[in-house]
């Protein structure tokens, strides 16, 4: 604004020098010019002034401003701070629950696998099929189960206790001994144990599938008494039923009861092979000695009342070819033997029915005595097993120790097998061996018998001389 | 129901014993069936024993009288003597010790089977001992020994099959001794009874016919 004015006097000031003309004018004009000047420097002060004026309030203006925002920012930054704080407070228990989820998360999911295992082993999971659908939901591995399926797992386990106390009938289909599907009546008796009936009513225990989803029957039958409780059961007459408890351990012995009689005789050991043999020895004995005495015993009496009559009627020869055509019974071969020594003294006849009766013993009483022998020796070779077994169990005790009773079954099923088959080998023995001496004292005291009679009978006849005849003949 | 509960657990106990028990049960049944037949017939024929003269004396009257009115042993011996005797004494006497023989015999039948079925019995037991020990052995094998009640059901058959081993043998064997005592005796008698006859009948000189 200064400059402006210097300018303008500059300019005005030539301006009147080269007009020259008189200095009033131009002192006048150069008066009207200073004021003129003055007034716009005043002018321009005032506005300067003003402006100054303007701008130092815009300036305190802009200032307050300032200090405002300044103070704005300031709450700001604290309620910054604030909300940091709290977001790490957050985060903190967000890391706390998120652990804690995890674990009933991990929870959930192991109580579901061991549902699965369970519901797999449960005889309840036929009657339920919907149950691996739920179960299968529960276990998707990237979802968490969620209140649902902690329901739905809970109600199974629900559903299986309240299963647990009740007994079922109902008809249904297994899979059979013989690995066909059947259909019969079965009863399920809490979850310990199912059986069936078929229609033909044979009778079985069943287990479930290895994946739980059929039933199953498992091998060997029930005894004639658990068959009995059975159908009793099923009949709706008794209310007795056979309950497995050891979840099906002993439906596997059920089994293996039924095993094969050459597992048994593995389980003796060697020994078992001499008590066979001697019972197999005793068996044909046996037999031998009954055939060849039933066919003695036949009709003695019959031959013997021919035979006295023919003697009654001094048919002698026919007598003697009687006997020769019935050689097959003693008595018969010793009455032959006798009619030879006809017509001498009664001790020579009677001397030589006792050397016909002593030809015969032999043979009537052969593998008699062998037999008393075999059925002595079988209890005998049995207590041997019983000793090699035991001594077998006790080296393994030397070497293993007691700990795992297992180890020592081996020696002792031993011990016992070879003693039970040692008895069930004897007991028969004895009993064959007492009714076989029985039937041959019998024989020998009707051959004794038959032949007093033939020597009385011969008396009569007069075939006997009297000593004091025979010595006055000499 | 009181005999109710004793026979259903005489049942129960049976069956305890496992299979062994149906054998022994039946032996024990044929021995005591056989002890009684045998006793009741001893005591019967002892109560109609005669002396050899009041033999003859019936034997000469009505036979069926007579038969009615011996022991078995004395009527068989009789009618078979005098049936078949002659005149020469010593064959006499060696027919009647074949006729006796043959009653003796009789006499002893089925006492000999009650002592070996008596003797029989204990050694059933025992084979039902070792069955039931095989069956304990098999469940330890299986379960370890931690199950003590299915050990159990095995070793109950093995001590209730010796306990009834035991309590058939011991009575069976006393009968049987007792038995066989009566019978030793009722031997004796029949020997006394033979002579007593043939010096009867020899006093007598002639043959019957």
């Amino acid at each position: 604004m200064r400059y402006a004015i210097h300018t303008l006097m500059i300019f005005t000031v030539l301006t009147t020098g080269a007009l020259a003309q008189g200095w009033d004018a131009t002192s006048k004009a150069m008066h009207g010019m200073v004021a003129e000047a003055t007034q716009n420097a005043a002018k321009t002060r005032a506005i300067i002034a003003g402006e100054q004026k303007e701008l130092g309030g815009e300036k305190a203006a802009l200032q307050r401003g300032i200090a405002e925002k300044q103070k704005r920012f300031d709450g700001l930054k604290a309620r910054y701070d604030e909300l940091l704080k709290r977001e790490d407070a957050l985060k903190e228990e967000l890391a706390a629950q998120a652990h804690e989820l995890k674990t009933i998360d991990g929870t959930i999911r192991t109580s579901a696998k061991q549902a699965r295992d369970y519901f797999h082993e449960s005889l309840t999971t036929p009657e339920h099929p919907e149950r691996t659908a739920v179960l299968e939901e529960v276990l998707q591995p990237e979802k968490f189960p969620g209140l649902e399926g902690i329901r739905n797992l809970l109600a199974l386990y629900l559903d299986e206790m309240a299963a647990s106390g009740a007994v079922v009938r109902r008809t249904g289909a297994f899979i059979g001994a013989d690995g066909m599907d059947k259909t019969g009546e079965l009863v399920r008796v809490g979850t310990f144990t199912e059986a069936y009936r078929l229609k033909d009513g044979s009778l079985g225990f069943l287990r479930p599938t290895s994946d739980g989803s059929k039933l199953m029957a498992v091998q060997g039958e029930p005894g004639w008494s658990l068959a009995g409780l059975m159908d009793d059961f099923f009949d709706g007459k008794g209310a007795a039923f056979p309950v497995d408890i050891s979840n099906g351990a002993a439906f596997t012995r059920l089994a293996q009861e039924q095993k094969s009689v050459w597992d048994w005789l593995k389980a003796g050991g060697l020994l078992v092979w001499p008590i066979i043999l001697v019972g197999l020895v005793a068996m044909g004995l046996v037999a031998e000695r009954f055939y060849a005495l039933s066919r003695i015993r036949g009709n003695s009496d019959r031959n013997m009342k021919q035979i006295l009559r023919m003697v009654s009627k001094g048919e002698w020869k026919q007598c003697g070819e009687f006997c020769r055509a019935q050689s097959q019974f003693p008595t018969c071969r010793i009455i032959g033997h006798t009619l030879k020594y006809m017509g001498n003294t009664r001790e020579i006849i009677e001397n030589a029915f006792q050397e016909g009766l002593l030809k015969e013993l032999p043979m009537l009483e052969r593998f008699l005595p062998t037999l008393n022998v075999l059925a002595a020796v079988a209890p005998l070779l049995g207590l041997l097993g019983t000793v090699t077994g035991m001594i077998n169990t006790f080296q393994i005790i030397t070497l293993y120790g007691t700990g795992d009773p297992r180890m020592m079954s081996g020696g002792i099923s031993e011990a016992l097998v070879t003693t039970q088959l040692g008895l069930a080998v004897a007991v028969p023995i004895m009993i064959l061996h007492h009714v076989l001496e029985r039937r041959v004292d019998k024989i020998i005291g009707d051959m004794e018998e038959k032949g007093t009679g033939f020597a009385v009978a011969l008396m009569k006849q007069g075939q006997i001389r009297k000593r004091e005849k025979l010595d006055a003949a000499a | 129901m009181q005999q109710h509960n004793l026979v259903e657990r005489m049942v129960e106990h049976f069956q305890a014993g496992g299979e062994i028990m149906i054998p022994l049960m039946a032996l024990s049944l044929l021995m005591w069936t056989l002890a009684l037949v045998k006793a009741i017939r001893f005591l019967r024929e002892r109560r109609r024993e005669g002396t050899p003269q009041q033999c003859l004396e019936l034997f000469r009257g009505e036979p069926s009288v007579c038969k009615a009115g011996l022991a078995q042993w004395q009527w068989d011996i009789l009618s078979q003597y005098m049936d078949e005797r002659c005149e020469d004494p010593e064959l006499n006497r060696d027919m009647l010790e074949a006729i006796r023989v043959r009653q003796e015999f009789k006499a002893m039948r089925y006492i000999g089977t009650i002592l070996i079925l008596a003797a029989i019995a204990p050694l059933l037991g025992l084979l039902g001992t070792v069955t039931g020990m095989i069956t304990t052995f098999d469940v330890i094998s299986q379960f370890g020994t931690g199950n003590a009640r299915a050990l159990a059901s095995g070793i109950s058959e093995a001590l209730v099959t010796t306990q009834s081993g035991l309590v058939v043998a011991v009575p069976g064997l006393l009968l049987g001794g007792l038995l066989f005592r009566r019978a030793e005796r009722l031997k004796a008698r029949m020997e006394l009874f033979c002579i007593g006859l043939q010096e009867q009948t020899d006093g007598l000189g002639a043959c019957r016919e």
